[in-house]
């Protein structure tokens, strides 16, 4: 079933085993989570937006042959190209045949997550290309040969000092710099010289719009637009759920988005690009790679609808405990672990359980996936489908065995009383009882459930109890 | 070197569209995303100023168009290096912006300046229509940037922004919202990432 896939609750506990630096993360990131939350409130018509967002993507989803076909056309007719990928392997295939029509041999990316999806950097290397990230935490974990391990905080989860050795490797900064001022001025200087050598610049989108063939992107460093403007030649990569109808739906999204993703009222660059500069080329590649396959699943295609602003990963009590790289998937945390699972169950079981169902993913949501009840739901399927792991199948199954019973269960809950109250801690606690590695078992009570409930309320013969209050 | 034909882009294309239309979806209609109850400032000056403070820019304000580029040539005066300006009743500044990007003439740029078509309040962004190839890339390259915007322009939220743009045609247009920055190291906010190191917004009357 799954071979050298590791699983979310070991990749945790590595990541937990650093009592300092979990809850240095978990802080880092509620940090975010109460930017975005007063971001959010200075806005009072807040959730007639989400609503809006919400509907907006359903009819998107629902129309999206047609204006994916209306944004083909009217993205030609102002002078861009128009490719289309099915899989993450024709996205890398096209993108490589464009950059040998242009002769290309040095790139400049900005932050992108479909050509992380894609794997695109180090199929690029592989046929000779040097890609260079340019989104400041991009590059970082790119000089670390790390994945991102946030969607829109790439190293969120490196220290300065560690930002400092690597700086100091790679670009020669002093040893022990670690002021982020400094650090930052050094990638700079660094990545100005990259952006005036490129020959071409690659960079997602956040939105294309059909009505207009426009692409829009987002960002705060302003690396997509030097990487945009600077090359002859442009490349955007884009999922196909990334379309908007009409302009003035960008209104509803840039409103969102932002807000929900850093807490800033917007970010500092939203680029509209129409049709390519003056004397240069725009190649946009839209890819499908798995979406109309989501877009079948009723219960998940709301799925779809997402922006990427990460504000579920950063209100998310397991996503901040146990650090991106746990989830082992492009986007970690709540939306990761619908879209991974959906898309490869095999080696992404492990990521619907590594969730409480608190909800909160839910309520910040800024287009309204009701990202818990998909998780839960998720894990059902990955029952019905046999992808849960062994312990877990087999303890279910246990347990329905036993439930059915009703006097086997009874005595076996009797033992449990007891083997509570009498067992020694060490019995208890031992290597079967992943529950009690980092809280304590309860109270045993004095009698079952059921043994209080023919006291007080079984026989209605027999006259209740008075309450005593 | 010979180039290899695209992977059958058609083909694909077909693919998809067809697996799209496989599945007939019921949705509900496209909602007016235009009007609705939006948030209307008191003084949508005052907003638009304290917002650009918080993203890092600043605001000045002038009475009339002529005292703004008065300033502005003082400004250009005392940027010590070399600047551009793109306006509607003129350009200025050592660096013309018209003609083909050479990045030997704008990357030293200091100090750049371009007219502003809308000033949001709800999140101080501006506007600009920077077509003009030089220009797109002053905007980026310079180590500070000034927008001009008359205060007539000020609009409370993107949905009145949306509303007035109305792109129809080749272009690159932008909102900019305070100087270029960072956060990805520790969250520590650095102003000054790859674009400008500093950001104002001139509202004239």
């Amino acid at each position: 079933m799954k071979a050298a896939t590791l699983d979310h609750p070991e990749l945790a506990a590595t990541f937990t085993s650093d009592n300092e630096r979990t809850h240095w993360h978990d802080q880092a990131l509620w940090f975010v989570r109460a930017k975005r939350d007063r971001a959010a409130s200075s806005i009072p018509e807040w959730e007639y937006l989400r609503e809006l967002a919400s509907k907006v993507k359903q009819h998107t989803i629902a129309n999206l042959p047609e204006l994916l076909e209306k944004f083909e056309q009217e993205a030609t007719r102002l002078g861009a190209r128009v490719h289309w990928a099915r899989t993450a392997e024709e996205h890398n295939q096209i993108v490589l045949q464009l950059l040998r029509e242009h002769h290309a041999t040095h790139v400049v990316k900005s932050k992108s997550m479909l050509t992380e999806e894609c794997h695109l950097n180090p199929f690029l290397e592989r046929n000779g290309i040097e890609v260079i990230d340019t989104d400041l935490g991009e590059r970082i974990v790119q000089l670390r040969h790390e994945p991102p391990s946030h969607i829109v905080l790439p190293a969120i989860h490196i220290k300065k000092e560690e930002v400092g050795t690597t700086f100091h490797e790679h670009l020669g900064t002093p040893a022990g710099l670690a002021d982020p001022q400094a650090l930052t001025e050094a990638a700079r200087v660094h990545l100005r010289e990259r952006f005036l050598d490129a020959e071409v610049g690659i960079t997602g989108a956040n939105f294309a719009v059909a009505e207009t063939g426009g692409i829009v992107v987002c960002t705060n460093e302003g690396n997509a637009d030097l990487g945009a403007v600077l090359p002859n030649v442009h490349i955007v990569c884009v999922g196909i759920e990334k379309l908007v109808p009409r302009l003035q739906d960008l209104a509803v999204y840039t409103r969102l988005l932002a807000r929900s993703a850093t807490g800033q009222p917007i970010t500092a660059y939203t680029s509209h690009f129409h049709g390519p500069r003056p004397g240069g080329k725009l190649e946009i590649v839209l890819v499908d790679n798995g979406r109309s396959t989501l877009r079948d699943d009723e219960e998940f295609r709301d799925a779809l609808h997402c922006i990427r602003c990460g504000a579920c990963m950063n209100t998310c009590p397991v996503y901040r405990r146990s650090g991106g790289h746990s989830y082992q998937s492009t986007v970690p945390g709540p939306i990761g672990s619908v879209l991974s699972p959906k898309q490869a169950p095999a080696s992404h079981q492990s990521l619907p359980f590594a969730c409480s169902l608190c909800g909160s993913c839910t309520d910040v949501c800024p287009v309204k996936i009701p990202l818990h009840h998909q998780l839960l739901a998720l894990r059902r399927q990955l029952a019905d489908t046999h992808h849960v792991a062994a312990s877990k199948r087999w303890s279910m199954s246990m347990c329905a065995w036993l439930m059915s019973y009703p006097r086997l269960f009874s005595g076996v809950g009797a033992l449990a009383r007891w083997s509570l109250a009498h067992l020694p801690r060490f019995v208890l606690y031992g290597r079967h009882n992943s529950w009690g590695r980092a809280r304590e078992l309860p109270d045993p009570p004095s009698t079952s459930f059921r043994a209080w409930y023919a006291a007080h309320r079984g026989h209605p013969s027999r006259p209740r109890p008075e309450r005593s209050h | 070197m010979t180039v290899p034909e695209l992977p059958s882009s058609d083909r694909s294309r077909q693919a998809i569209l067809d697996r799209l239309r496989s599945r007939v979806l019921s949705a509900p209609p496209l909602p007016d995303t235009a009007k609705g109850p939006w948030v209307a400032y008191d003084d949508p000056a005052q907003q638009f100023e304290t917002v650009l403070s918080t993203v890092g820019g600043s605001c000045r304000w002038f009475d009339d168009r002529q005292a703004l580029e008065g300033a502005l040539r003082e400004e250009f005066k005392a940027a010590g290096g070399p600047t551009a300006c793109w306006l509607s009743t003129g350009s200025s500044g050592s660096v013309d912006l018209r003609g083909a990007i050479d990045r030997a003439s704008l990357e030293p740029l200091a100090v750049v300046a371009a007219e502003g078509r809308l000033a949001v309040a709800e999140n101080a962004a501006v506007w600009v229509d920077a077509s003009l190839p030089r220009l797109r890339a002053a905007l980026f390259l310079a180590q500070r940037m000034i927008l001009i915007v008359p205060r007539s322009s000020l609009v409370n939220t993107m949905h009145e922004a949306y509303e007035q743009l109305r792109i129809s045609g080749v272009g690159f247009g932008i909102f900019i919202s305070g100087p270029s920055k960072t956060a990805d190291i520790e969250q520590s906010l650095v102003i000054g990432a790859h674009g400008v190191r500093s950001q104002q917004v001139w509202l004239h009357a």
